[in-house]
């Protein structure tokens, strides 16, 4: 009953002034004419970035330079987190190996489960990451689908089971560092041509036999979505860590 | 390369799907993204490709999903709803072997069970399933099994063994 | 009527930015803090794509439907704003990035300090910088 008290209040607040400030909040129906210029731009026009998805048309062409470089903030933070957490080889090896009573796991039915719902997850972020030129979705929105997936495994099955078959800190690191570069290298492709970094079109072919690429942005959502997916792989397995290794790691006793 | 093509079309259907539209360039990169995916993932899902691919078993896994849908369904819902409005029920949990071997057959079972109304799987180990049951008539592993999964078991088995 | 919804949502938003930014300002907590910053971001996120939507009915997503030049003029006159996303979207992605990473830096002072509870590492730690037990 107390808690109450308060939300009513903010409620009777937000009412109250949205009563008063309803008629002079100014008409928001009309497009503001950047809004219009990328609308009309975006597929057909003089500026066009060839793709009908607007907002990935203005993501890494129109404010292409604003994305690379909101790119290299999330490869600070995941490099931040990374040192935060660094080891050495000898403490490497010791986050590796699996305890001696480990028996792995969730029940029988998660795991099963688990195995077809990464499979699904796979494909679907990847139809994200793909169609980022011609529906809603893009990079960034599938790496995130992306990552899920190991994320999952680590629920259901544990680390050790995703350091066993391949998937470990480093190849994830490596992963995330083919998109950056794959990223970096479509930004500085046509500079060799003679025009300016991040150019689009027309560069870079808008089809390739008769299917809609829309240049540059197949490439940059395809390298985002790698980069996006290994980055947040390498940080899930580091903070999979058991408490209690780590602990030793650090030489913290309890 | 044991198990690439099954789980390359699961990926597939799942891509092509969730994408809505079947224009060339969706089926390229589809086909591009599912082998690749195939290629992963596949030892890990399936241990035997002749019986992933077998079409008889994938009919008795569709009519599997048109009798569970329609009439084991129907039969728990209508039950569930008899015992709440009359109040009749008995709670408990009870032990019932698992009489299926491979993994997938396992989960087909203790999912069944889950969905219907009336029983939830709470626990399994290698022999059993512990089911939370809505109206316990016995104790007995072996006659609750009758009661409560004996159909799945049968269709389980069709398909996954 | 809409202009009062309207006037609402955008009002709900401003006071769940004041609760958050009372969550990060009053909570001892560290990972309580954390989650009001969530808040604070996610919040702040939706009232930039807000600015750029339409009060209009027939209100359409950025996408063009048909790949012709008369379907664009119809498209320019329903679609919403595509900035106001298209900066959003980048935002999400980094809010998440420094979410992780402060949530690394929480699990770590969690497993130095055997506590999350700001006050009582602010007791601590001048007993650690003189090396101090710990």
């Amino acid at each position: 009953m107390k808690k109450l008290i308060p939300l009513i209040v903010i409620l009777l607040t937000i009412f109250g002034l949205a009563h008063y400030i309803a008629p002079k909040l100014p008409p928001q129906t009309e497009l503001r004419p950047l809004g219009e210029f990328y609308l009309k731009n975006s597929y057909f026009g003089e500026y066009s970035a060839k793709s009908p998805e607007v907002v990935t048309s203005i993501l890494w062409d129109y404010r292409g330079v604003d994305t690379f470089f909101e790119t290299s903030v999330f490869f600070l933070a995941i490099i931040g987190s990374l040192t935060v957490f660094r080891l050495n080889k000898k403490e490497e090896r010791l986050a590796k190996q699996k305890p001696k009573e480990f028996t792995g796991g969730l029940t029988l039915v998660v795991k099963s489960v688990t195995k077809i719902i990464v499979v699904m997850i796979l494909a679907v972020s990847a139809s994200i990451a793909l169609h980022g030129h011609l529906t809603p979705g893009g990079g960034f929105q599938g790496g995130s689908a992306l990552a899920v997936a190991p994320l999952l495994i680590i629920a259901a099955y544990s680390k050790y089971a995703l350091e066993e078959h391949g998937l470990d800190k480093t190849r994830a690191l490596i992963l995330r560092s083919i998109g950056l570069l794959g990223i970096a290298l479509v930004a500085l492709v046509p500079l060799l041509t003679g025009g300016f970094i991040m150019q689009n079109q027309p560069i870079f072919p808008a089809e390739i036999k008769g299917q809609l690429v829309s240049g540059s942005l197949i490439y940059y959502n395809l390298f985002e979505f790698l980069a996006v997916g290994g980055g947040f792989t390498a940080v899930f397995l580091l903070l999979a860590i058991p408490e209690k290794v780590f602990k030793e790691i650090l030489g913290v006793g309890e | 390369m044991r198990g690439v093509i099954p789980t390359a079309l699961l990926a597939f259907i799942t891509y092509v799907a969730f994408t809505g539209s079947i224009r060339p360039f969706d089926l390229i990169t589809g086909v591009i993204v599912a082998l690749g995916v195939g290629l992963l993932m596949g030892k890990y899902l399936v241990k035997n490709d002749a019986k992933a691919l077998n079409p008889v078993r994938w009919i008795w896994a569709v009519i599997y999903l048109l009798w569970y849908m329609l009439v084991a369904e129907t039969r728990a819902h209508l039950d569930v709803i008899v015992r709440i409005i009359t109040g009749n029920y008995n709670p408990g949990i009870v032990r019932v072997p698992v009489n299926v071997k491979t993994d997938y057959a396992k989960t087909l079972v203790a999912n069944s069970i889950t969905n219907t109304p009336g029983t939830v799987v709470v626990d399994l180990d290698d022999d059993y399933m512990y089911v939370n049951w809505i109206n316990v008539t016995t104790v007995d592993p072996e006659v609750a099994r009758k009661e409560i999964c004996e159909d799945f078991e049968k269709f389980a088995r069709r398909i996954f063994e | 009527m809409i202009a009062f919804i309207w006037a609402s949502v955008i009002l709900a938003l401003i006071a769940t930015i004041m609760i958050s930014l009372y969550g990060i300002a009053r909570r001892p907590n560290l990972v309580k803090k954390l989650i009001a910053l969530t808040i604070f971001g996610d919040t702040a996120n939706l009232l930039v794509v807000l600015l750029g939507y339409r009060v209009i009915y027939p209100v359409a997503p950025p996408v063009l439907p048909y790949l012709s030049r008369e379907a664009l003029s119809q498209f320019v006159e329903t679609a919403v704003d595509p900035l106001p996303q298209a900066l959003v979207i980048t935002a999400v992605v980094i809010g998440m990035a420094v979410n992780v990473l402060i949530a690394v830096l929480v699990i770590q002072l969690y497993r130095l300090y055997g506590t999350v509870d700001v006050r009582k590492i602010g007791e601590r730690l001048p007993a650690l910088l003189e090396g101090g037990e710990q």
